[in-house]
């Protein structure tokens, strides 16, 4: 008995020994990235577009690079839970995100984030923008901007639904009344779906639609005034101006971005970027951004290294302006 | 006749060998998630949905329905049989369903719902086919102001809940209401009570904390006695619902699937609402008001039909506006437009095969379940003669890991536990969880609602008024306010009147 129980405990520290000592060594930098899975985490809901893209996303890197590349969702807080799940992660490449740039440049002035939104990331790369645009209903009798301009001098306090307190379209329509001298009333919403049921139920007399009002503009449901976030025409609705070519500023689009944490090595990233790069060029992807009617708008990581900065600046400096304090 | 044409170009895309297929594999999937406490049609229809890219997109559509409404017949089994809502619509079943399994009766309550899901079901495909259009015109008459006095409306039925001290499950509503505010504030865009865990941005979720409360708090409570396994020893009185259960149960059901698919139309309505709704309306309807919460079989067969034709309601907003009802719809919604298909007012006419197509295999789908679920009812009884000290640690295992898979969240399980520690607790002292439940549903939705109108009015309550569906609404709970007040008060004028009878 003794000798059992000795031997026993003999074996038990060594195996306890062992185990310790195995994870004191460091782990071998395997020259082959990617060995084994790579997670990445989505920041909205299963079914909305950035989640779809992400796994269009995930599908064609899964083929280049050999490994299974899985999509979570880890909605919440307009992406920044993700992020936050995503900064505190190892930075080898095999945890990523797909989130907006909202969640570094527009949520961290509202309240206190659990990452340093510009030193935290790394930004592998951009693939599209969010959309924004301004839209009644096709059965009002206003039919351009300038209309709606006048309209809304002669009934001051038209009401609007946005997807959002602080999202791009709602600040774009609030640079709009400000700059139109115009009155409005904002409703926020949990999001485009019930803001665009709202002006569908005329509840509220125009929307800042947030993607899912273009379906309704083609199907002839809403009519399109003008194109938010944007400096460039959308070349399905070549009428349709944007607010910069009405004379007023805008809100910069937030874009779709692929983020891992701080300290990626540069081989790793590049090939990640490069991999990512291929994929959303690729006729699949396009196929599906041509679906949601998200324009294509790349950008690698070294732009990006200068875009996030400066998206944080302008979202910094037009809260600071309406007034907007930052929580906790 | 128009009707039946449709139908039959329905069949003609339905009865195709693959989609045959896949609607069978929907329901299936969707009957074991639905007993599968935590992890929902979401979570699934999430997981699957890549899977749905290689496949037509009426095909797609037809199997990620049939998760759905399929979850919707599972979600029953476990609330009945352990007290444990498989489904967040399902946890009202919780109330009478599982004392009906303490009298040895979850044979008839697992019948009952299973043949509540299915006549529900059925009707909710036929009400979506004949009444789309004007159903849905009149859900987009539904604005802030509207949904501001149904849920007032709610409210007042939520006081129908209670069963034993009203006073304390007004307390608990209050409670709800509180929960109900956690979370990332709509209206101004900042963060209540999330003390800075960011995973509470979206509030508290809704399958920990009713796992939790029912679930977990259960659990707790018969760890805490000695129990003879007394269900071992009661004779199981037969499998089916008895000729006296059905006579008890039709008009429950039938005013459940009225309920439940009209508040499943509306957005942000649903399946959970509709089955408190219903319940209580049968509470409220029923000659024996005491029976309920303990065993009534009203109390089982009215939501149970309730969450399943608010599951078939859900499809309306989207099939024929592209307005998705709930997170489910938004799902489907984002396959659709996957396979390059816009939702909206075209679909019927851009893509009528794949519209009808869908809403046939609904009916086909609802017979499956049928014939899936019934003879599982056996198999499902047996389970309850699995040793408590087998069974309870499994259960635990299965909550904890179903309530991380809701959102891949740690503190989702933390929030269960926290719960189940509360519902205990609240339990041994007699404070009711289903009115805290029905309060944390309604209240952010009355919130922002009362918040919108008054944007719109400029302030002024009027608009509440001043709006016929709204007012309807107010002017129909103060209606049940007073006539619940009246017994009340006309006893204290008896007992007032007597007092001074007596002095004189």
């Amino acid at each position: 008995m003794r000798s059992t129980k000795s031997y026993l405990q003999l074996v038990s520290v060594a195996g306890l020994a062992l185990t310790l000592l195995i994870s004191f060594v460091p782990p071998a930098i395997s020259q082959g990235f990617p060995d084994k899975a790579v997670t990445i985490y989505c920041g909205y809901a299963a079914g909305a577009s950035t989640d779809v893209t992400a796994r269009a996303l995930a599908d064609g890197a899964e083929k280049l690079l050999g490994v299974p590349v899985l999509v979570e969702n880890k909605a919440g807080g307009g992406a920044t839970v993700a992020a936050a799940l995503v900064a505190s992660r190892k930075p080898d490449g095999y945890t990523l995100g797909v989130i907006s740039t909202g969640a570094l440049s527009v949520r961290p002035h509202l309240l206190k984030m659990a990452y340093n939104p510009l030193k935290d990331f790394t930004v592998i790369m951009q693939y599209s923008r969010y959309i924004g645009g301004l839209c009644v209903l096709s059965e009002s009798p206003i039919k351009t901007i300038d209309e709606f301009i006048s309209y809304a001098r002669a009934h001051p306090g038209l009401s609007y639904g946005s997807p959002g307190m602080y999202t791009q379209q709602h600040l774009a329509t609030e640079i709009f009344k400000e700059c139109k001298g115009l009155a409005f009333k904002h409703i926020p919403t949990k999001g485009g779906a019930e803001a665009n049921t709202q002006l569908l139920g005329k509840h509220t007399d125009f929307v800042a639609g947030a993607g899912q009002h273009i379906t309704y503009v083609k199907q002839g449901v809403f009519r399109m005034l003008v194109l938010y976030n944007t400096d460039k025409r959308d070349p399905n609705f070549p009428n349709v101006p944007t607010l910069k070519e009405i004379g007023c500023g805008d809100a910069p689009a937030l874009g779709y971005i692929v983020v891992g944490p701080r300290g990626i090595p540069e081989t790793i990233s590049k090939k990640l970027g490069e991999t990512f790069k291929k994929v959303v060029e690729g006729p699949a992807f396009q196929k599906v951004l041509a679906n949601f009617d998200l324009p294509y708008d790349y950008k690698d990581q070294s732009q990006m290294e200068k875009e996030v900065p400066m998206e944080y600046e302008w979202y910094k400096t037009f809260l600071q302006k309406i007034g907007v304090k930052k929580e906790g | 006749m128009d009707f039946f044409s449709n139908l039959i170009t329905g069949l003609s895309v339905t009865l195709q060998p693959l989609n045959l297929t896949f609607c069978f594999l929907g329901v299936f999937i969707g009957t074991l998630i639905g007993v599968l406490p935590g992890i929902g049609p979401v979570g699934t229809m999430a997981i699957l949905l890549p899977v749905t890219y290689g496949i037509p997109p009426a095909t797609a559509i037809i199997m990620l329905a049939g998760i759905y409404y399929g979850a919707q017949y599972g979600g029953s089994t476990t609330s009945i049989l352990v007290n444990i809502p498989g489904e967040a619509a399902s946890v009202v079943t919780c109330l009478d369903g599982y004392q009906m399994a303490r009298q040895g009766r979850a044979g008839p309550a697992l019948g009952i719902a299973a043949f509540g899901s299915f006549i529900a079901g059925t009707f909710g495909v036929i009400g979506l086919q004949a009444l789309a259009p004007p159903l849905v015109s009149i859900a987009l008459r539904f604005g802030p102001p509207e949904y501001f006095s149904l849920m007032t409306l709610g409210f007042v039925i939520l006081t129908y809940l209670a069963q034993k001290s009203m006073l304390k499950a007004l307390m608990m509503a209050g409670v709800g209401i509180l929960l109900g505010t956690v979370g990332l504030d709509t209206m101004t865009g900042m963060p209540r009570f999330t003390f800075n865990v960011p995973d509470l941005l979206d509030g508290v979720g809704l399958a920990p904390l009713a796992m939790g409360l029912f679930g977990i708090s259960e659990i707790l409570l018969n760890v805490e006695r000695k129990i003879k396994q007394d269900l071992l020893t009661t004779k199981v009185k037969g499998l089916l619902p008895t000729v006296q259960d059905w006579a008890q149960s039709i008009w429950p059901i039938l005013r459940g699937t009225g309920v439940g698919f009209f508040l499943g139309i509306l957005p942000g309505g649903g399946a959970v609402l509709g089955s408190f709704v219903s319940y209580a309306v049968e509470k409220r309807l029923s000659r024996y008001p005491e029976k309920f919460g303990r065993g009534a079989i009203e109390g089982v067969a009215a939501p149970e039909s309730a969450n399943n034709s608010a599951a078939q309601g859900a499809f309306i907003p989207l099939l024929t506006l592209g307005i998705p009802a709930n997170v489910v719809m938004a799902i489907l919604l984002g396959a659709l437009m996957i396979h390059g298909i816009t939702p909206g007012p075209m679909l019927l006419k851009e893509h009528p095969q794949l519209f009808w197509g869908v809403v046939s295999s609904m009916y086909l789908g609802n017979a499956m379940l049928l014939v899936l679920n019934l003879p599982l009812i056996g198999l499902w009884v047996q389970l309850l003669r699995v040793p408590y000290a087998i069974l309870f640690p499994l259960i635990l295992f299965i909550c904890l890991i179903g309530s991380y898979l809701v959102n891949n969240s740690v503190v989702d399980v933390a929030l269960m536990l926290f719960f189940g520690v509360l519902g205990y607790l609240m339990r041994k002292f007699e404070y009711e969880p289903a009115p805290l439940v029905l309060a944390y549903v309604l209240s952010p939705m009355l919130e922002n609602a009362l918040r919108q109108s008054l944007i719109l009015s400029g302030g002024s309550f009027v608009i509440f008024l001043a709006r016929p569906i709204s007012s309807g609404c107010l002017v129909l709970a103060a209606v049940l306010l007073l006539t619940s007040a009246l017994p009340f008060l006309r006893k204290r004028r008896e007992k007032i009147v007597a007092e001074a009878e007596e002095e004189a």
